[in-house]
Order: structure tokens, then C-alpha cells, then sequence
């Protein structure tokens, strides 16, 4: 049977029946906190064994952190600190993905990455970087001469000394994945509550923790995962959950216009230093080449410092003019900012019955969490199977795909002809830039995570995406996704309650 | 599915109207307009209010909303047998044989082939992103001027305007009339870039302050806009932000079917008299790259289609 959606819409926001008003079928075996990839990847692989499991997020859409704003790059894990927990999952996972993605209808694409080498310090470093993907079982590994390199990259910088070229990495659409997870857990049974904001976690008596929100609901289950990400300190300190220490790392991208996508082909790394992995310039699944991250480090109180600076994007520019000089006089359409989970303790810490029986942490999840989500799911469920003693019996009635890729991928809605003549709204283009038609904003609302914020229809679709920034869809989207929910124009909101676009 | 005509125009607004006007008072035809919006009039028929009037005929000396505007292009091709398609958008070109393929509401993909192609695409405002000199957050109410009139503005707040070309003073006016506090227009510029008596126009409405200069923006507010912050450490405590002017050309079609595009203000190079290179394909209107009123737009269909009739004998 599937599970239900519910979110924490004051009244008048959404469809009364989709609206959280206390009610919920507890007490779950399993309750994750945080929706990003990790919560979504969790939920997906428990969504095939007969669990009972329950979501819950501070946010009205799935993924709406920093799994939203990365750059989106599958890694092989060939740069993974060998022998390391996150080099075993990264190296595993990057295998799974292609299968995967067709399954889950994913966009994803084999780009490859060149490491570029710019001076003789790093021409050296290539030797070493070599040897470390080898040592994590990358051996598709090929050293490139500055030759080489310009044949295939023929706008990277002149200075380039020599290359790495790793053939498996690619990227793909981070939105869709954790929509996907999502979508394929809903079906199989698995309850989410977003726009929840979990406070606390208490025992609650019976071999029961229940998971508190700001607003005082108690949700009870056996086992509660925090897989909070950067909530996850302020919620480890309510368990008792032994010490770390986590920041915020911000990141700022840079989305040039599609014009430019002819420059560059594959993924352009620079050599990393000790500090830093560095800017780069990558292809996006979606067909515009993106520059960054920065890496500042900031306070555990910005967690929704997602904002731009003069000297970060600055900072971007010149270490993307390293890699391809030529970029930086395209016409740049869109800057963002995500924050990564930054753990002191080292990466990928996961800690069964941490603080309270039944309570496992996950910490320090970084920008490769993206890629190793599928494997990391599997690790964490043999943790609450072997340390915390959840029982698992296979779910027979499992689904494990989805029907459809995103219009935007794959054949485009409005040059099926059998789809426009059955409804019209899929000839109807409404973002004339990214060219996505009504048809496919209204399936989106009416998709089964029920999105209901511009941002979220945005991220499913690609319209207001593209380069015009939504100067001509942005009212549109407005008005459709009032028509299909029913809601006033007024409580349309841009990402939850509190940004209403009219206001 | 496939048609054919004289000549192709895309876009409705004032400069291919005045391109299919001027094509059959010279007797060309048959003329085919494409037009994405579901209304003939392109951006002044965004303006559907009479408070405030927008793209006024400086040069006749009299002042009209957009809408009116919009309706007289409207009445004028009403007098035609223009073939008009609404609701429909041009998807891609293919200039050696000027074929547009279609995709319209009820009828999805179909191609239309034309001895001669006009583009009277038009232009956009440019983002925020794209300005290059404003930072800080992405939240609610951060919207270009059309977008923020469809939601009826934000009631009562104050306002910023990013751009000071005369359509930020006129929306100063528009968000004033819609009842916001105080208004603020700022630019990089060091003096507005809109001429004073232009200006001095829209000050019947609104007589914004004004921050000049400003290397550098930073939105603040995560969800809903708090305030803009420039780089002196001075502030604006605003709830909505428009941003207008600073107009790009709609040239992508053409970018994508190859020809080539200045990356910075994306002009289509090698246009001269409206056309393009030696081929069938004729540009008109602020695609051009101008940043001109709807009605000189109108006067530029109309010299393109001069061009068209002379340069493109009839098949």
C-alpha cells in the first residue's frame, strides 16, 4: 500500500486532505529526520523490506538543503582518501549509478573529468593523484600529455602541463534523485511529514524515542535516524549522542548560458591542495556549464546562509579562468550558494545507538554524499540491522523504478504528437527558454510528492530555470500551480510559508 | 505538416506588426506571424492598467498605457489577411532552407517555410545574475517589474528598482500607485541613465531616492526580501525589489541555428540594414540590440519590411 504525504501547510495553503493536522499512524519502526539524499536514499532502500517508516523535514519539499545546491558530479572516488568508510561507499555507489539512474530515470551522463595540471608543482602532484585512484580500485585511470589534453579540451588553459583523464565520472540531476528515492518510497509505503521542524529526540517509553517539533507533535518509532545534516549537532545534543563538531562550508556557483556549453565537454578539475579540492568547470546534466565551489567555512548558526558574496564569486571566476580562460566573458545566468556539512571528526560518521538505544547519527555527510547515496542507504541499514537489532523481512510488492524521465530530458513532451492531441496544455509553452509546456507543470503539481512551491516545481521541471530567469514564466507558474491546487494566487509561496511571491 | 509563405514573421509586439503592416500595404504577401504570448502586442500588452501610462510616444508627444498601445497594433493587422498564430512559439530555425519549426496549442510540432524570415523577437530585462553586480540571497519578492505587477505588488512595503532606464522610473510610479512605501532606485551608474525629462515625467507618481554608483548589492532576507545592502555599508530596508531595464535581446533562435552572437550584450553580429548576412533572414525591433520605445520598434518593422520587399523577389 502506499504511504501518505502530508505537509505542514497553515490552513488555506494546499488541499485540506494534504494538509499535516496532528494525525499520523504511529508508532513507525523506523523515523528518518531530514529529507535530503541521505533521508530520501534511507527511506528508498527500507521501502523494500516490510518496515514501517516515516520522513520528516523542516522544509516543504524534499531535498531542500544542501542537497539542492552542489555540482552534481557523480564521483568514481578515484581522489577518496583510501581504506576510508567514503571511499568504499563513493567507489561502490559511482558503479551502481548508471544502472541506477536508468531504473530511477534519473537524468544522468558519462562526461568524464580531466584533472588539469597548470604548473610543475601539480605536473608533478598528477603521478601521486594517479597512484591514490588506483589504490581505491579506479583503474580507468589514463595520464594525458598537455597534447592530449588540448586535443580533447581544446579551450582549457594554454598553461596546462599535463592531465588525468577519469573516464566514469559524471553528473547528474540532484534534484530529480531525491525526488526519485522519494517518489519510489511514497509508493512502497514509507509516510512522509515535511515542513516539520524536529527539535528533539526523547525516549517515550516501550522501547519507544519519539521525535519532538518546534510545534510540540510527537512522533513515535523504534529507531530514529538523525540524518539532519546541518541540524544534525542541535538535535544530537537532545539525545545525548557523543561529541562532534560540525559547520556550515559555503559554496558559490556560477550557471553561465547555454551558448558557452560548446567550450568545455568534459569536467575540468584542478589539482587539489591540501586545503581545498578547488574550482572547477563542469557540464550540467542540464546542459550549461557550471564554475565553483568556494569553501568558507562559517559558524553553525548560518545554516541558511545561502547567499552570495562580491569576494566568493570573484573567488570563482578567477580559479575557473585557470582551468578555461575563455569562459569568463559568457554571459553568466544564474549564482548560487550551498552549504556543506563540514565535520571536524572526519567524514562519514556513523553512530548506531548513539546517546539512546535505537537512535543512530549519520555526521559529517559531505558533497560526496550525493554520490555514494545508494551505498551509504545499504550501510546504514546493516547498522540499525547488526548494532541496533531492526528486523527486516523483503517487501514482495516492491516497486523499484519509476515510469518517467523529467520532460526536459529524453524526448521532449511537445514533439510527442500523441500526447499534444490528447491534451493541448502539452502544445502550450509556458517557459520559452528551457521550452517546458503547461502540461508538464501541472503533471509536476499533481505529481506524488504533491510539491506545491514554486521552487520545487522549478527543480522538477527546468522551467524558470533557463536563462531569462523566469521574466516570462515566473507569474505562470504561480497561476498554474494555484489552478491545480486550488489555492489563492496569494498563498502561492516561492520555497514554504513566509515567501509568498505576492506578499 | 508543413506551410508555406512570403514571408515569416516572429513576434507579434510592435516591430513585427509594423513589419506585417507595412508588407501589405506593399502588397507582399502571403505573411505569417508567430507569436508565443497568447495576445498580439508583445511587452507594452503586459501593461493592462490605466494608472500609470508605460511606453509612451515620446517622439509624438503623447502618453498611452501599454495596453492601448498594444490594442491599436491589434486593430491595425485586424485590417490585414495576415495569417496570425497566438499561443505558439518558434522552437528552432533552419536558415539555409528558412524553415521555423512550430509548436502550437493544438496542433504540437509543424513547420512553416518562407521565402524571407523577420525577426521581431524583442528583448528581455536582464536578471539579477546577469548584471554582475548584485549578490546576497535568493528570496521571495525579488522579481522583474512584469512579474511583480501580475502579483499586484507588494501592498504597502517600500520598494527598491534595480536599473534607473526610464522603465525603473515608471515602475517606481506603477509600485507607488499600487500603494508601496517608499521607493529607491539604484544603478551602477554614477547619474540615472534615463533622460531627466523622462524622469521628471513619472514624478507625478513617485519621486524615488536615489543610490548611484552602487558597484555592489547584497539581497538580504532568506525567505521573503528584508533589504538591499550596498557596498559604502549603506541599507534600504525594502520588502519587494524590481528589476528593470538593462534590456537583452531575444536572440537564442538564432544563436542556435548558428549564427553568431556578441557573448556580452548577445547582439547578432553581421546585421546590416536589418539583414542578416546575405540571407533571408531579416531582423527588426530592439532584437537589434536597441532599447527603444514600442513605437519606434513599430517604425523599425517597418523600414525592415522595406528591405524585405526590395531584397527578396518573389519565388
Amino acid at each position: 500500500m502506499p504511504g501518505v504525504i502530508r505537509y505542514n501547510w497553515p490552513e488555506g495553503y494546499c488541499e485540506p486532505e494534504l494538509r499535516f493536522t496532528g494525525q499520523s499512524a504511529e508508532p513507525y519502526d523506523v523515523i528518518i529526520v531530514g529529507a535530503g539524499v541521505v533521508g530520501c536514499a534511507l527511506a528508498y532502500r527500507l521501502s523494500h523490506y516490510n518496515v514501517r517508516v516515516l520522513v520528516l523535514d523542516r522544509k516543504h519539499d524534499v531535498s531542500e538543503a544542501t542537497s539542492k545546491a552542489n555540482s552534481a558530479i557523480v564521483h568514481t572516488g578515484f581522489d577518496a582518501p583510501p581504506g576510508t568508510l567514503e571511499s568504499k561507499l563513493v567507489t561502490g555507489a559511482s558503479r551502481m549509478w548508471p544502472k541506477m539512474a536508468e531504473r530511477l530515470k534519473i537524468p544522468y551522463m558519462r562526461t568524464s573529468a580531466i584533472l588539469l595540471a597548470i604548473d610543475d608543482e601539480q605536473d608533478h602532484l598528477i603521478a601521486k593523484i594517479h597512484h591514490k585512484a588506483l589504490e581505491n580500485g579506479v583503474d580507468d585511470v589514463e595520464v594525458l600529455t598537455a597534447e592530449r589534453v588540448r586535443e580533447m579540451e581544446p579551450n582549457a588553459a594554454d598553461t596546462v602541463r599535463s592531465g588525468l583523464l577519469v573516464p566514469r565520472e559524471s553528473v547528474a540531476d540532484p534534484f530529480t534523485t531525491s525526488v526519485a528515492y522519494a517518489e519510489i518510497a511514497l509508493a512502497n509505503g514509507v509516510d512522509f511529514v515535511l515542513g516539520v521542524d524536529v527539535v528533539a529526540v526523547e525516549q517515550a517509553g516501550g522501547g519507544l524515542n519519539a521525535a519532538v517539533t518546534a510545534d510540540g507533535h510527537r512522533f513515535a518509532g523504534r529507531f530514529v535516524v538523525n540524518a539532519a545534516g546541518l541540524g544534525s549537532w542541535h538535535l544530537a545534543q537532545t539525545y545525548g549522542g557523543a561529541e562532534f563538531t560540525i559547520n556550515p562550508r559555503r559554496g558559490e556557483f556560477l550557471i553561465f548560458d547555454k551558448l558557452a556549453s560548446k567550450l568545455v565537454s568534459r569536467i575540468l578539475l584542478p589539482v587539489p591542495t591540501p586545503t581545498t579540492k578547488g574550482i572547477l568547470v563542469s557540464p550540467t546534466i542540464f546542459g550549461n556549464l557550471l564554475m565553483g565551489p568556494t569553501a568558507d567555512d562559517l559558524p553553525l548558526e548560518m545554516v541558511d546562509a545561502t547567499d552570495t558574496t562580491p569576494a566568493g564569486l570573484d573567488h570563482v571566476r578567477k580559479g575557473g579562468a585557470k582551468l578555461c580562460p575563455s569562459l569568463g566573458k559568457w554571459p553568466v545566468i544564474a549564482t548560487y550558494a550551498g552549504l556543506r556539512c563540514n565535520c571536524a571528526e572526519g567524514s562519514y560518521i556513523i553512530r548506531p545507538n548513539d546517546g539512546m538505544q535505537g537512535v543512530m547519527s549519520v555526521i559529517g555527510i559531505r558533497s560526496t554524499g550525493f554520490t555514494a547515496s545508494p551505498t551509504l542507504a545499504e550501510h546504514l541499514i546493516e547498522r540499525l540491522v547488526e548494532d541496533c537489532g531492526l528486523k527486516l523481512e523483503a517487501n514482495s510488492d516492491a516497486v523499484d523504478s519509476r515510469e518517467a524521465y523529467p520532460g526536459w530530458w529524453a524526448e521532449r513532451p511537445y514533439e510527442d504528437a500523441a500526447k499534444v492531441a490528447a491534451d493541448a496544455a502539452y502544445g502550450r509553452m509556458i517557459c520559452y527558454c528551457e521550452k517546458i509546456t503547461e502540461g508538464e507543470i501541472a503533471a509536476a503539481v499533481n505529481s506524488p510528492l504533491k510539491p506545491r512551491t514554486i521552487d520545487a516545481i522549478r527543480r522538477r521541471t527546468r522551467a524558470g530555470m533557463g536563462r531569462c530567469q523566469g521574466f516570462n514564466c515566473y507569474a505562470r507558474l504561480a497561476e498554474i500551480i494555484s489552478r491545480e491546487s486550488g489555492a489563492p494566487v496569494g498563498r502561492i509561496t516561492k520555497c514554504g510559508p513566509g515567501s509568498e511571491v505576492t506578499a | 505538416m508543413s506551410e508555406h509563405v512570403r514571408v515569416a514573421i516572429v513576434g507579434a509586439g510592435p516591430a513585427g506588426v509594423g513589419a506585417a503592416v507595412k508588407l501589405c500595404e506593399m502588397g507582399v504577401g502571403p505573411i505569417a506571424v508567430i507569436e508565443r504570448e497568447k495576445v498580439i502586442g508583445g511587452i507594452p500588452a503586459r501593461y493592462t492598467s490605466d494608472d500609470v501610462p508605460t511606453y509612451v510616444m515620446w517622439t509624438r508627444g503623447r502618453v498611452i498605457p501599454g495596453y492601448r498601445f498594444a490594442d491599436r497594433l491589434r486593430k491595425e493587422l485586424e485590417g490585414t489577411d495576415v495569417a496570425v498564430h497566438l499561443g505558439s512559439m518558434v522552437a528552432s530555425v533552419d536558415p539555409e532552407t528558412r524553415t521555423l519549426t512550430v509548436v502550437s496549442p493544438g496542433r504540437g510540432v509543424w513547420q512553416l517555410t518562407a521565402d524571407a524570415i523577420v525577426f521581431a523577437t524583442g528583448a528581455r530585462e536582464s536578471s539579477r545574475s546577469e548584471r554582475g553586480w548584485i549578490y546576497g540571497h535568493r528570496p521571495a519578492g525579488v522579481h522583474f517589474t512584469t512579474n511583480m505587477l501580475d502579483f499586484g505588488g507588494s501592498a504597502s512595503a517600500d520598494a527598491a528598482i534595480i536599473g534607473s532606464e526610464v522603465m525603473g522610473y515608471a515602475a517606481a510610479a506603477k509600485l507607488r500607485r499600487a500603494g508601496a512605501g517608499r521607493v529607491t532606485v539604484t544603478d551602477d551608474a554614477a547619474r540615472p541613465r534615463s533622460w531627466l525629462p523622462k524622469r521628471l515625467f513619472f514624478y507625478r507618481w513617485a519621486r524615488p531616492a536615489w543610490v548611484g554608483r552602487a558597484r555592489c548589492a547584497t539581497v538580504r532576507g532568506s525567505r521573503r526580501v528584508e533589504g538591499l545592502e550596498f557596498a559604502d555599508g549603506s541599507s534600504a530596508d525594502v520588502g519587494q525589489v524590481a528589476i528593470t531595464g538593462v534590456l537583452v535581446p531575444n536572440s537564442e533562435l538564432l544563436a542556435e541555428a548558428g549564427f553568431e552572437i556578441e557573448p556580452g550584450m548577445r547582439r547578432v553580429r553581421d546585421v546590416t540594414d536589418y539583414r542578416l548576412d546575405a540571407s533571408g533572414i531579416f531582423l527588426a525591433g530592439n532584437v537589434l540590440g536597441l532599447s527603444c520605445s514600442g513605437q519606434w520598434a513599430y517604425w523599425t518593422g517597418k523600414w525592415a519590411a522595406a528591405r524585405v520587399a526590395k531584397l527578396t523577389p518573389a519565388r
